[in-house]
């Protein structure tokens, strides 16, 4: 089975041979493991874990947003916004969170800006939870 | 004749405006090479998103609003994408002449033409003329990011959700090649996808396709994420063109320091020659005379 993650900005695993990835579904957490069938399913904010064929090594990313296509071949990811754990910024996560929070905390927000300081939220905490373990 | 002192300090000058102009002309160079890096790797995702759309389209039979061209076209939005920097030569202002003559051609076909600026020269120059824009996006960051071009299509979308317009037309200049840039004008919205290449029977879906949620939630997220990067790719495009755009007109600009360094030079190499002819004929002709 193999692995494509692509975002708008650059081409982070391409055609990688895989064991199992595990990616934020829409419905929840979910394990994909070769010779899963057909599917198609947008991605939340949160943490995408896979495996190398042949490294018992867990790889993390976290993405925000995302849409999940998987065919018998391979697992097609597009990510719209990904951070390695080797790019976060644990201060600037923080501050991100505390921006948005203050946001919700002292506006009236319209549903758009709601949206987007929620969405904020949920990436600073991904990114946290990805350096953490 | 001007005297040598004057020329010298001129060919000083021009000398420092030609050092500057190349030392741009690098820069540009370098982020040119950048902006065309960014092209390239937004293009998998590109790819690999408008197979998705047409394919669910095409299989689900699904369809959405955003998708529908409205029948009349009556209010129109503009996005009128310059650069916030100047020396870029024809760059900002083929835009703006483009947008100009847009508005006059199309005024009286459609009921309200409004605006919103991407970019400083473009605004300065249109509230210059009393247009006032909907709205102007200025101090673009150093390098366009997915994120602004993000949020400036989430605020597109939703001007057109609202139903004020029936039509958002993006005016840029797409990037050929370092030395050449074209002015379009492309429609945003309502998106065009072009399902008719793709049947049912050729797409590599399977029958038992799971879709989580359902199919019409999909696509709608889906042409949501094509259309922001739809921005995000003319807006790269546009960065592209501003710094090929730049070079082309710094080069030029180097070349004519040196042309101009040139003259100069002869001029003072002239009035040089002169001054030692005068100089020698006044010692000859004193000594002439003391004979």
């Amino acid at each position: 089975m193999k692995l494509n993650l692509l975002t708008p900005e650059r081409k982070a695993v391409y055609d990688t041979e895989i064991t199992e990835v595990t990616v934020p579904a829409y419905s929840g957490e979910m394990t994909i493991l070769p010779g899963h069938s057909p599917l198609i399913t947008t991605l939340g904010t949160g943490i995408l874990k896979y495996k190398i064929k042949g490294s018992d090594r867990t790889h993390k990313a976290m993405i925000s947003w995302g849409y999940c296509e998987v065919v018998p071949e391979s697992v097609n990811v597009l990510a719209e916004y990904m951070q390695t754990p080797e790019e976060v910024v644990v201060a600037d996560s923080q501050a991100l969170m505390a921006a948005a929070e203050k946001k919700l905390g002292t506006e009236i927000l319209a549903d758009h800006d709601y949206e987007v300081a929620m969405q904020d939220i949920a990436k600073a905490r991904a990114s946290m939870d990805l350096v953490k373990n | 004749m001007a005297n040598l002192k004057e020329i010298r300090i001129r060919i000083e000058s021009t000398k420092n405006t030609q050092q500057i102009t190349k030392a741009m002309k690098l820069v540009s160079a370098a982020k040119l090479r950048k902006a065309q890096h960014n092209i390239t790797n937004m293009r998998p995702y590109a790819v690999t998103l408008k197979q998705v759309i047409a394919d669910i389209a095409a299989t689900q039979k699904v369809s959405h609003p955003l998708m529908m061209p409205k029948q009349s076209a009556n209010n129109v939005l503009l996005v009128v994408l310059t650069s916030d920097r100047g020396l870029c030569g024809a760059f900002n202002s083929s835009i703006n002449k483009f947008a100009e003559r847009y508005i006059a051609d199309n005024k009286n076909k459609y009921e309200k033409i409004d605006f919103i600026f991407i970019g400083k020269r473009g605004a300065d120059f249109f509230a210059r003329k009393n247009i006032k824009g909907l709205e102007s996006i200025t101090k673009l960051e150093k390098d366009i990011s997915y994120n602004l071009a993000k949020s400036v299509a989430e605020k597109l979308i939703a001007h057109y959700e609202e139903g004020h317009y029936d039509e958002v037309r993006l005016i840029y200049n797409e990037f050929k090649s370092a030395i050449s840039q074209k002015v379009v004008c492309e429609t945003l919205l309502p998106v065009e996808i072009e399902t008719s290449s793709f049947s049912a029977e050729g797409s590599k879906f399977a029958a038992d396709m799971i879709f989580d949620p359902s199919p019409e939630k999909i696509i709608e997220d889906l042409l949501k994420k094509s259309f922001n990067l739809q921005v995000y790719r003319a807006m790269s495009e546009s960065v592209a063109s501003e710094h090929g755009a730049r070079m082309t007109a710094m080069e030029n600009s180097s070349n004519n320091a040196k042309e101009m360094i040139n003259k100069l030079t002869l001029n003072y190499n002239k009035a040089r020659q002169e001054k030692i002819t005068t100089e020698l004929t006044e010692i000859v002709s004193g000594a002439e005379s003391l004979k």
